[in-house]
């Protein structure tokens, strides 16, 4: 059966369930009001009391339905008082409901896109209004989450335009797959990916990325956001299945619903970025090695000159040939004063610019509403050359098809893409640091053929081309277009029975360019066109009941779900080109490197919930889930699983409600998710290698597949509590969790000996649990001055609990850095870094070999860090005087480790300012020598051997394969957020037609005030957005960002 | 009611569609069979490459045979080295080459072409020989078997590896027949079938050649090479060098020799001062051929071994000897036996007693005449008067030594015969971490110490200490 089918049958149903209803009595209009404002609710509930016929309000409030005078009328609306009215002759009426203060107008989006009371769940969910994410907003949306909600930790990438962020929600649940939650638009589920895993390393499976292409959900735009709901346990989203194991984010875009007439609103947003943090360099010895430098070719033809490290002479301004020295007649070159130049990188990084433009309109009438939104996003790099784009349509519109039927749809189509994404890895800390990198912005000779490029000057030619002629004619170009909707049908044949069918697309389309010039270490140029095309449907149906018995209220909802996600990958590339620069797969010298792949996989759910009700204190709620997945073997591919959640509202149950104490919940709930795996794991196949000559080859697979795979299961216990004090003055909420996951879907690694890399199996355990706290609070409220604060902490303790007998798991897998593994490892929280590291006395002190007087390394490795925070947290504060307001946003991690690379290799080129003491010579290394004594013990004694070289000492105590002495503390404390924003008087704007304005100030990454890591920000990720975090490798650093924000409505 | 009823068709409607479930998870872009010709050319190209290029053709063979030294990035040339350097070769020779021999092995019988199982166990012991040479005790018997429930295979003794070896070879000679293999796929052989059955047999010299001096050897050296020698109708061996057996590379990546793809953008080895020293005592015309002259002076020069950077980077990349233009060429051949080394190992075997081998005076001048013709250097008139064989040791010196220059390009081969026998003479460099000696072989990898913990503490407590470049191998022993 395909899509079309499936739809089909769900208009089929509502058809079925439409016939035969009708009414007696006159007809009664009316509207629904809130008293606060007077605008009309739409989506009130208005029953005649006693049966269960009634009508809802549409979008300006308004209600038809049929009824007589003695009929009583029960109005009720979420996070409102219910009212009942006595109809008596009335045929027209209008009600204003008043606010709930109990309930402060709580209502969230849960699972499926269910409107509900907040205090009737029985787990934690967090919202977030757009509009906290449209002024200081970044260009990625996931980093706007960072440090606003209580367990949710993001972490950035790098500081390339349109990056990748990494997303996780109370820690990793699977060892070996995604950990990232699911991302639903409007009920229906987006893709996330970034598949930054260049194709030829997929094959074997390896993390290597050198391109950062984003992910996914990257590129939802802000200012069409109503809202972000986090779901974040188990829980919250067991009714959407095994990708919700990792919790759910929720995004509901704007609508023209409430609207009345026609509305405009513009908005504009332009920042500056300038780098977060720059390394601290040292400036008193430039290129060279053991103190001596004289530049010919760069390749080693001087004195020292192919070596791209600072060990050179001491830029004292003596006179030294140099690569930009002028050369005379006879090809001499006349030396040129060898000086510092401190802020050559500072300045290489040149002011990075972002510009977001947005204009939507908005209409509404009693039939029907739109809105739709146009937004330009250009954002210009620090680095030359570089940028990011990205343009958004989006059109939401409703309309009231006949009495009880609504059709509903969305659209958005995205175009985004850049350049060039070129991120310059290493460049700088393989470097002399005497390099007037403003000279070489020439990057090409000037009048030579371009088939002889690079003729370019440089310092070195030996490993590096021109940065500027990397930057120019080697680019990673990508252009994708992405079109996420759905449409629904709405039909409420009775008050207390909707019935919803739906269907939706995420479709994107990402042609990524790669043209390399001929270059070092590139020979002849190359050309890489890869195509990553991704479909996901969701068709779904809703069937949801809900109805009042007495004091009982039952709420039930039963629905199903196929998901067809459908994934293709081509990719093109001429390894070397034969004419140069003409960047044509035709134009390939040799045979074409080519990768073909293709995958499909269906799932389908069916499920159902029950919510009860009693006197609005006591709430119970039970899901069950039955998914069919094609991945997973035919006996095992039906699985099954559970929730119940319950909350009591003991202030109201107990009637101790007071002024001190007006709300008090408790709240428990215990889920069960099932997961299932990649298709095409269960069938052992060969895999397609490059041919030789015209001669097709094949291998065997490096992987041993599983035709045995049962789905993965993850169980939680969620338990909290919710209050609120002092008149509300103070929102406490306090949760503890406890989740497992086992019978994870793994590609262990197994003895290559056996012939093969990995093994998919099922094994294994991984248990989190922890704390969330979030507090909110108004410590000042006065007529004219407010100040709002929110804290939020999460705490969360991961442990490998089982591997099935593996002793660890490699996460990391393919060309390492410094060979660092990145494993799970039974008893250890999830993610320890394992490498080498010095070798010590009991005492702590490093050993030195007293022959060479350098440190010894271990020849063993063992467990030296974790990626996993200990905890993580944030502190909001908004100070609100009359038209102006002022907020701030702290981001705190705590815990956890980083591979540093560019500390690293930086130490051992000495270009970092530790590297300064003992330039001049004979430096004695602080630490110990050992000596094995006769009974077999070792004594110890100060060592006193001198190194003469300063570079040699350096190069063997920052051992480049050291791996600990590169392992840092990842905590940081940024000053994450700053926004000063006024309303401007209206008056003045009126006239041109203008009804709101706003204008501020905002920052987003201000500063670092806490951090343990030299040199760089903590927060970074080599490997973008996927499992293998907690390494740095020298990406464009992160940004600073400062500007403005401007909004008009009309 | 009508809910339920709702709900129980779509049930319906939904579990029938689990029906192509099976279709759906089928995967469209891999094969599930194939005939075993399909897996030829991946195997044996990365058997090849792992021998003749990555981190053992392109350093651990030639620096530590001192027939190269580097110039850039020396710390290797000191033997110190990142994990990759061990960790590479077992994974690929493992996983890349000998998964695929043991799947044609399988293919070969499933489809009873005995040609294919001969091919497939030839190749595979070629390349288990390469892994013992360069580990020590390997898994053997246990290995491959990942598919067939063996994840965690056990190690074998290296003398043990050997016996099994010279089984297996003559186990592929005996199978091959006159049904037809495929040319395309063959890239070794061209389907030749009689070129496969004299590599199986040479190798097999080789390898008994390094048991004659074992007195625990688990099979009769001896016997088995007068089994081959003796019987060339049955056993032949490589005849001339047209026999060799090399991999013709193709002029284009990624099916290019590594050390041309390596050159392409690195420039970090020179030959070795070792190698030129030789050379020219014996005026020898070869050093023409292993060496270019220095771009500078214009005279042949050989870095020593294991300098520091520095001392390297003041000797200069212009001023001294790259290895010669013939081995830098994207074609040339990469060698896994050539005849001039079957002769070096019959003159060998000649001085100890095999009399199945001949003449030893014979066969050495046989192996320098091969060795001059393969690489197009013309004998000198007066070349084999001057090194003309001696007798007894120094006999065996002068074959050892010849064999060594005879190896340049096998460079791997070279250093398991400098392990073996200490002949040349070499001497390691003054900055060492291996204490002053020529490693005796690569540390296992840390995937082995990680995943296969008991079987490799066994096999290292078998060899008799750590996991380093110090333990020797059983024939060097």
């Amino acid at each position: 059966m395909n899509q079309f089918s499936t739809t089909l049958c769900a208009l089929l149903w509502l058809l079925a369930i439409s016939v035969g209803l009708a009414q007696t009595p006159r007809p009664v209009t009316g509207r629904v009001l809130s008293k606060t404002d007077g605008k009309g609710l739409p989506g009130a509930n208005v029953v005649i009391k006693g049966t269960t016929n009634g009508a809802t309000t549409n979008a300006d409030g308004t209600f038809t339905l049929s009824a007589s005078p003695d009929a009583t009328l029960v109005v009720s609306y979420i996070g409102y008082v219910s009212q009942d009215i006595a109809l008596g002759n009335r045929t027209m009426l209008d009600i204003a409901l008043a606010e709930d203060a109990g309930q402060l107008g709580e209502v969230v989006i849960t699972a499926l896109g269910i409107a509900r009371d907040k205090k009737a769940l029985g787990y934690n969910v967090q919202e977030l209004k757009g509009s906290e994410l449209t002024q200081a907003r970044p260009t990625n949306l996931l980093n706007a989450l960072s440090g606003k909600i209580a367990g949710v930790q993001v972490t950035n990438s790098n500081g390339q335009p349109g990056s990748s962020s990494r997303i996780m929600i109370r820690g990793a649940n699977s060892i070996g797959n995604n950990n990232q939650p699911l991302f639903v638009v409007d009920g229906i589920p987006i893709d996330n990916g970034s598949y930054n895993t260049s194709p030829s390393s997929a094959a074997t499976n390896t993390n290597n990325v050198t391109v950062d292409y984003g992910n996914g959900a990257a590129a939802i735009n802000p200012d069409d956001i109503e809202t972000i709901t986090v779901l974040k346990g188990a829980n919250a989203a067991a009714l959407y299945g095994s990708r919700a194991a990792n919790g759910v984010i929720l995004v509901t875009t704007k609508s023209g619903k409430n609207s009345k007439g026609l509305g405009v609103s513009v908005n504009s947003n332009v920042t500056t970025e300038r780098p977060f943090r720059l390394p601290d360099y040292q400036n008193e010895y430039g290129q060279g090695s053991k103190g001596l430098f004289s530049y010919v070719d760069g390749r080693g033809g001087g004195i020292a000159d192919g070596v791209d490290e600072s060990w050179g002479p001491k830029l004292d301004g003596r006179l030294l040939p140099q690569y930009n020295s002028p050369v005379d007649a006879n090809g001499v070159r006349t030396p040129t004063p060898w000086v510092a130049n401190p802020d050559n990188i500072k300045n290489f990084h040149q002011t990075g610019v972002t510009s977001s433009q947005n204009v939507a309109i908005t209409g509404g009438s009693d039939k029907g509403d739109f809105r739709l939104s146009y937004t330009n996003l250009y954002q210009k790099g620090m680095y030359p050359n570089t940028n990011y784009k990205r343009s958004t349509v989006a059109l939401n519109a409703g309309y009231t098809l006949a009495k009880n039927l609504t059709a509903r749809a969305s659209i958005n189509y995205i175009r985004d893409g850049s350049d060039n994404r070129q991120n310059l890895n290493l460049y700088w800390t393989w470097f002399g640091r005497q390099v007037d990198l403003n000279d070489l912005k020439q990057d090409v000779v000037p009048d030579t053929d371009p088939s002889q490029w690079p003729v370019a000057r440089n310092w070195n030619s030996n490993y590096w081309n021109n940065p500027y002629y990397v930057l120019n004619r080697q680019t990673y170009a990508n252009d994708k277009d992405r079109v996420v909707g759905n449409a629904q049908l709405t039909y409420k044949p009775l008050s207390w029975l909707t019935i919803m069918g739906r269907t939706g697309m995420d479709y994107g389309l990402d042609r990524r360019t790669t043209k390399r010039a001929r270059g070092v270490g590139l020979v002849n140029g190359e050309f890489f066109n890869d195509n990553v095309f991704t479909r996901e449907m969701n068709t779904d149906f809703l069937i949801t009941g809900d109805k009042q018995f007495g004091d009982l209220r039952v709420t039930v909802n039963a629905g199903g779900n196929r998901r067809f996600t459908y994934f293709q990958r081509d990719y093109l590339g001429a390894p070397e080109l034969k004419i140069p620069n003409l960047y044509n797969i035709a134009n390939s010298a040799v045979q074409v490197n080519v990768y073909n792949r293709m995958t499909s996989k269906m799932v389908n759910s069916l499920y159902g919930s029950a919510g009860f009700s009693y006197k609005d204190y006591l709430f119970l709620d039970v899901t069950a889930r039955n998914d069919w997945s094609s991945t997973l073997p035919a006996g095992n591919r039906s699985y099954f699983y559970p929730s119940v959640s319950a909350s009591a509202v003991l202030t109201d149950m107990l009637g101790f409600q007071s002024s001190t104490l007006p709300y008090l919940k408790l709240r428990a709930g215990w889920a069960q998710v099932g997961n299932d795996t990649d298709p095409y794991s269960l069938q052992q196949v060969f895999t397609a290698e490059s041919p030789w000559g015209t001669t097709t080859t094949f291998s065997e697979n490096n992987l041993i597949f599983n035709s045995n795979l049962k789905p993965e299961m993850t169980q939680a216990t969620e338990v909290g509590i919710e209050t609120r004090l002092f008149q509300n003055r103070i929102n406490a909420e306090v949760t503890y969790y406890d989740k497992k996951t086992s019978n994870q879907i793994l590609r262990a690694n197994v003895p290559q000996s056996s012939g093969y890399f990995n093994s998919i199996i099922n094994a294994g355990q991984i248990r989190n649990s922890g704390w969330e706290v979030e507090l909110s609070g108004s410590p000042i409220k006065t007529a004219g001055f407010r100040w709002d604060v929110t804290v939020n902490y999460a705490r969360n303790r991961s442990e490998v609990i089982d591997l099935g007998g593996l002793t660890n798991y490699q996460i990391n897998t393919g060309a390492l850095l410094r060979n660092v593994i990145l494993e799970a490892r039974p008893g250890y929280a999830y993610g320890n870094f394992y490498g080498t590291y010095y070798r010590r006395d009991p005492s702590g002190s490093l050993i030195f070999d007293p022959a060479t007087g350098y440190p010894v390394m271990s020849s063993d490795r063992k467990v030296i860090g974790n990626i996993m925070p200990k905890w993580t947290g944030g502190i909001q504060n908004s100070f609100t005087y009359k038209a102006f307001t002022f907020s701030t946003l702290f981001d705190v991690r705590m815990g956890g480790q980083l591979f540093a690379h560019s500390v690293n290799i930086g130490r051992y080129t000495g270009v970092l300012k530790e590297t300064l003491p003992g330039r001049e010579g004979n430096i004695v290394g602080q630490g110990v020598v050992e000596t094995k004594n006769a009974d077999g013990t070792f004594s110890y004694a100060p060592n006193t051997k001198a190194v003469v070289q300063p570079e040699d000492y350096y190069h063997n105590f920052y051992n480049r394969n050291n791996n600990e002495a590169y392992m840092f503390d990842a905590d940081y404390i940024k000053w994450r957020e700053a926004k000063l924003s006024v309303a401007l008087p209206v008056r003045l704007l009126s006239r041109i037609g203008v009804k709101g304005a706003t204008f501020a100030l905002v920052g987003r990454n201000l500063a670092l005030l806490h951090s343990k890591v030299p040199h760089i920000d903590p927060e970074t990720s080599y490997y973008g957005d996927g499992n293998v975090q907690g390494f740095e490798n020298g990406n464009i650093p992160s940004a600073r960002s400062i500007g403005f924000n401007l909004g008009f409505t009309f | 009611m009508k809910k339920t009823l709702l709900l129980a068709l779509s049930f319906f409607a939904l579990t029938a569609c689990e029906n192509n479930f099976d279709a759906i998870n089928a995967n469209p872009n891999d094969p599930t069979s194939l005939p075993p010709e399909l897996l030829m050319p991946h195997g044996i190209k990365l058997a090849v490459n792992s021998v003749v290029g990555g981190s053992l053709g392109l350093d651990v063979g030639p620096l530590w045979s001192q027939h190269l030294a580097r110039i850039q990035y020396t710390e290797i040339d000191q033997y110190n080295f990142t994990t990759d350097t061990q960790d590479t070769p077992w994974q690929n020779l493992y996983v890349e080459a000998n998964g695929d021999f043991q799947k044609i092995i399988e293919l070969g019988k499933a489809g009873n072409n005995e040609n294919y199982q001969a091919i497939g166990l030839i190749m595979r012991s070629y390349a288990f020989a390469q892994l013992t040479d360069v580990y020590g005790d390997i898994p053997y018997k246990e290995a491959l078997l990942g598919t067939k429930g063996t994840t965690y295979p056990k190690y074998d003794a290296q003398k043990d590896v050997y016996a099994g070896l010279v089984a297996d070879l003559k186990t592929a000679n005996d199978l091959i027949n006159a049904k037809t293999v495929n040319k395309d796929g063959d890239i070794l052989f061209g389907g030749n079938m009689t070129l496969w059955k004299k590599f199986a047999n040479s190798l097999s010299l080789r390898l008994l050649n390094r048991m004659l001096d074992k007195a625990d050897a688990p099979i009769n050296a001896k016997t088995e090479m007068a089994r081959i020698l003796g019987d060339p109708a049955k056993y032949p061996v490589l005849a001339s060098n047209a026999d060799n057996v090399q991999l013709l590379y193709l002029a284009d990546a990624p099916n290019n020799n590594p050390v041309n793809q390596n050159r392409k953008t690195r420039d970090d080895h020179r030959v070795s001062k070792s190698l030129t020293d030789r050379l020219t005592a014996l005026n020898d015309p070869r050093l023409a051929v292993f060496a270019n002259k220095d771009a500078t002076t214009g005279k042949y020069v050989g870095v020593a071994n294991g300098l520091t950077n520095t001392e390297a980077g003041n000797l200069g990349l212009a001023k001294t000897s790259k290895i010669g233009d013939y081995f830098t060429a994207a074609r040339v051949p990469g060698v896994l036996m050539s005849f001039a080394e079957l002769n070096f190992i019959k003159a060998e075997a000649a001085l100890k007693g095999v009399t199945a081998a001949g003449d030893a005076a014979t066969a050495y001048e046989a192996g320098i005449k091969a060795s001059m013709t393969q690489f197009g250097a013309t004998l000198p008139a007066d070349y084999l008067k001057t090194a003309a064989l001696q007798t007894g040791t120094a006999g065996l010196t002068q074959v050892l030594e010849q064999k060594w220059l005879a190896l340049f390009g096998q460079d791997l081969e070279a250093w398991t015969e400098v392990r073996r026998t200490g002949i040349p003479v070499l001497k390691a460099p003054t900055v060492s971490y291996n204490e002053g000696q020529i490693p005796q072989r690569l540390p296992y990898p840390a995937s082995e110490e990680n995943l296969n913990g008991e079987n490799f503490k066994a096999a290292l407590a078998r060899m008799g200490g750590p996991n380093t470049m110090k333990l020797k191998m059983w024939w060097s022993k």
